[in-house]
């Protein structure tokens, strides 16, 4: 029971940890006041609650399919986000601006539906001991490690990025947000999939010999950037579409404001 | 002010209307059903026959009073069902073969595996 609430809780962590630390790296490149990811994450702790306890309600709706619409939802919703963040960020007109309200808005609102989304899974997990004081310990105890090992990842992801100098710190952290939300877009395509809205097919390829889903390197890379050993040509094509118009919205900041 | 949002209207524009026609109700042809059930963190029954290149309605029945996670890397699924309540999940079609799934709440009792044939 101890080994699997680490393994649960620190999934879910790591999952969410590369784009707090993102954030909170911008947050401090570009001098913005902490105040703003107090509220996002307060907000999205309620969020993942209220989504918990409407779980029955979510999952029962849309013929049992709303439990993936709402989850894909949140997932594109934030990659739209985070298109939105990519554009401000290599936009040099922006660039040196103080209380970028717009900037706090967006980041506000990737932590906000992050939280949300991983949250409330491990609420339910949670939850479901809560009645059982025989098995509440360990999974307690569990799920204090597995965040305590989470956190400490995104602490060295945070000292990583936020170590370097100032431009190349914003690069690196859009490279990362890209790759994040192209795996939350491919995650959100495999659960229009289970819900029969994406048409199933056969994969386009396995590297499951290569990088097991079972494995530990597979697990971080499904957690950090949503890998997946056996997609189909829709979702690939979806995910390198995902990569694909986040560098071109980057491209086109730069290049508009060369070209001004 | 300069607006950052403008040159993507389009694009925001396209996204939108794609979700829309992606979540309106289709007319769908009728689906096998399977049900599988959860009870005492075992899946019932562990091993599911189902046929080759058809798409399922896998239907899943938690009758425990704690949740469960339905995970198979193998079909790519992943669901999470509430304790005393049901879950809709579909698979393939797929090729003849063995997909072992498991509830990631209690992997070590709840294993499974559906069986193409």
């Amino acid at each position: 029971m101890l080994t699997t609430s680490v393994i649960i809780i620190l999934r879910e962590v790591l999952e969410i940890s590369l784009m707090i630390s993102v954030m909170l790296v911008i947050s401090h490149k570009r001098e913005m006041n902490l105040r703003w990811f107090m509220f996002s994450s307060l907000g999205g702790g309620i969020g993942a609650l209220a989504y918990a306890s409407s779980i029955r309600i979510i999952s029962n709706s849309l013929d049992g399919i709303g439990q993936e619409v709402t989850d894909a939802s949140i997932q594109i919703v934030t990659y739209i986000l985070t298109a939105f963040l990519v554009g401000i960020l290599l936009n040099p007109e922006l660039a040196n601006k103080k209380n970028n309200r717009l900037l706090t808005l967006t980041m506000s609102a990737c932590v906000l539906s992050a939280i949300t989304r991983e949250g409330y899974e491990i609420v339910i997990y949670i939850g479901g001991f809560s009645s059982d004081p025989d098995t509440l310990l360990p999974v307690a105890i569990g799920s204090i490690i597995g965040t305590g090992i989470g956190m400490s990842i995104a602490a060295i992801f945070y000292y990583a990025l936020a170590n370097l100098r100032k431009q190349r710190s914003i690069q690196v952290c859009v490279y990362v947000l890209i790759l994040v939300a192209a795996g939350l877009l491919l995650q959100a395509s495999l659960l229009l999939t289970q819900a029969d809205l994406l048409p199933s097919q056969d994969a386009i390829w396995d590297t499951s010999q290569l990088v097991s889903e079972y494995s530990i390197s597979g697990q971080m890379l499904y957690a950090l950037v949503g890998y997946e050993a056996t997609p189909t040509p829709t979702q690939a094509g979806i995910y390198i579409g995902g990569i694909v118009f986040l560098i071109w919205v980057g491209r086109y900041e730069k290049y508009k404001h060369d070209n001004s | 002010m300069y607006n950052v949002f403008q040159p993507y209207k389009k694009t925001i524009w396209l996204l939108l209307i794609f979700s829309a026609l992606a979540y309106s109700p289709l007319s769908k042809a009728e689906i096998l059903i399977f049900k599988l059930k959860i009870k005492g963190h075992l899946f019932f029954p562990s091993e599911l026959e189902i046929p080759a290149n058809t798409k399922v309605k896998l239907s899943i029945s938690n009758e425990d009073n704690t949740p469960e996670e339905f995970e198979s890397y193998e079909l790519n699924r992943e669901k999470v069902i509430p304790g005393k309540s049901k879950a809709t999940v579909f698979i393939g079609p797929l090729k003849p073969g063995e997909y072992p799934f498991f509830g990631e709440f209690y992997p070590k009792t709840a294993q499974g595996k559906v069986v193409v044939k």
